[in-house]
């Protein structure tokens, strides 16, 4: 019993390493995308504040803003709700890097399993974003 | 409406909903996607977009607290396996199911996230027993008494999990409260470990269907720009807010108007379907 303990006092330190490196990681990229919100958002309203939403009709974004290749490219050409899309990426990354950083913590920990679970949970999630953005 | 008038009203919209979300444990999905289909008239799939990244928002706020709570790795990273999965399989069909169907689950899920508001926890916190080959029993201090735990039902709770990715996946919301049922009540983990391994896996759920999402024209910049910035400083509110209210009458308070939300939409669909 007293070497489950142990153990059980292992796992909360990985958990607590983890959660240290990931709210490094979360402060960096909340506040990246908090200020491409704030920037896009402002630059749109000052160009196009007067035009109605029309959130009723679905119709889709335009097809410029569905990749982040695209995306990228036209931030860089000072679109505006590029640079939103932007700040939304920047949060998109959180829990793929999470993932890396937790396979990166179980292996230096050398808990093969759960290093070969997150990898698992992170070749999904990478799936699931190529689906869409790749493929 | 003029933009300038819709934009800072959608920033205070999602500032209370995250807020609340915050303060009654329900999540930032539940409250913003029915205050953005009946208080904005926002089309079903702009406003799961606009949830989806606005529920990944919330979950690095969690993140940046410095007291995360007992959250259990091993637990979380195990069930994502499954949230994940079903998290991309919902993203994939959300496109092919009609709108009046989508506001069909998305009536039941906000009854149902009601209707777990009112639940009482069962909190718990079984004994080991038999063989932990998965590594998913643990241990923490509480009040200065060990308690250990295991995990009871775990194939069902993984099922749950896909079933709680699926949702995440059709509606964008995160699905933090059917995760908290399936690890606190199935599961049979201490409360405090449910909710704390949920706020870590809310985020990378939601995250799997973020591409699909994107790709199929869901996320609108004009809606997404008020709508993650309020609903980022209202889980942050929220969270500052938690220990001067009493969430003993918010909780309720806000299940009953989620799940009135929830019934009307419902309705609507019902009535689109038929007339």
């Amino acid at each position: 019993m007293a070497r489950l303990r142990r153990d059980y006092a292992v796992a909360q330190a990985t958990a607590d390493a983890v959660q240290a490196a990931r709210r490094r990681l979360v402060w960096v990229l909340v506040t990246l995308a908090t200020l491409f919100l704030l920037a896009g958002l402002a630059l749109y309203l000052v160009r196009h504040g007067m035009s109605a939403p029309n959130w009723q009709l679905f119709a889709g974004v335009p097809r410029g803003l569905h990749r982040p290749g695209h995306i990228l490219a036209l931030a860089l050409h000072g679109d505006a709700l590029a640079i939103i899309d932007l700040g939304a990426l920047a949060l998109v990354a959180a829990p793929v890097l999470q993932l890396a950083l937790a396979v990166a913590v179980f292996m230096r920990r050398r808990d093969g399993l759960y290093a070969f679970f997150s990898l698992l949970v992170l070749a999904i999630l990478l799936g699931g974003l190529s689906l869409g953005w790749w493929l | 409406m003029s933009l300038e008038l819709f934009a800072p009203l959608l920033f205070v919209g999602a500032l209370l909903a995250g807020a609340i979300g915050a303060l009654t444990g329900m999540g930032g999905g539940v409250v913003l996607i029915p205050m953005l289909v009946i208080g904005f008239g926002v089309d079903v799939r702009y406003a799961a977009g606009a949830s989806l990244i606005a529920v990944i928002a919330t979950s690095c706020g969690s993140a940046l607290r410095r007291r995360q709570g007992l959250s259990n790795l091993h637990v979380g990273v195990f069930l994502e396996i499954a949230a994940v999965a079903g998290a991309v399989g919902g993203a994939l069909v959300a496109g092919l199911v009609p709108k009046s169907a989508l506001e069909a689950m998305l009536g039941v899920t906000l009854l149902l996230s009601a209707v777990l508001a009112f639940r009482v926890p069962s909190s718990a916190g079984q004994l080991p027993e038999g063989s932990d080959a998965l590594e998913l029993a643990g241990g923490f201090e509480d009040a200065g008494q060990h308690i250990e735990y295991a995990p009871r039902r775990i194939p069902a709770g993984f099922a749950l999990m896909g079933v709680a990715g699926l949702m995440s996946g059709l509606l964008g919301i995160g699905s933090g409260a059917l995760k908290t049922l399936a690890m606190d009540l199935v599961m049979r983990l201490p409360l405090k470990v449910s909710t704390a391994t949920s706020n870590f896996m809310i985020g990378i759920t939601a995250g799997a269907s973020a591409g699909i999402y994107f790709s199929k024209g869901y996320v609108d910049p004009v809606l997404i720009g008020p709508v993650t910035l309020g609903t980022l400083g209202g889980a942050m509110l929220g969270a500052w807010l938690l220990p001067y209210l009493s969430t003993r009458w918010l909780r309720p308070f806000f299940a009953l108007v989620v799940g009135g939300l929830g019934a009307e939409i419902l309705w609507e669909a019902w009535r689109a379907w038929h007339g």
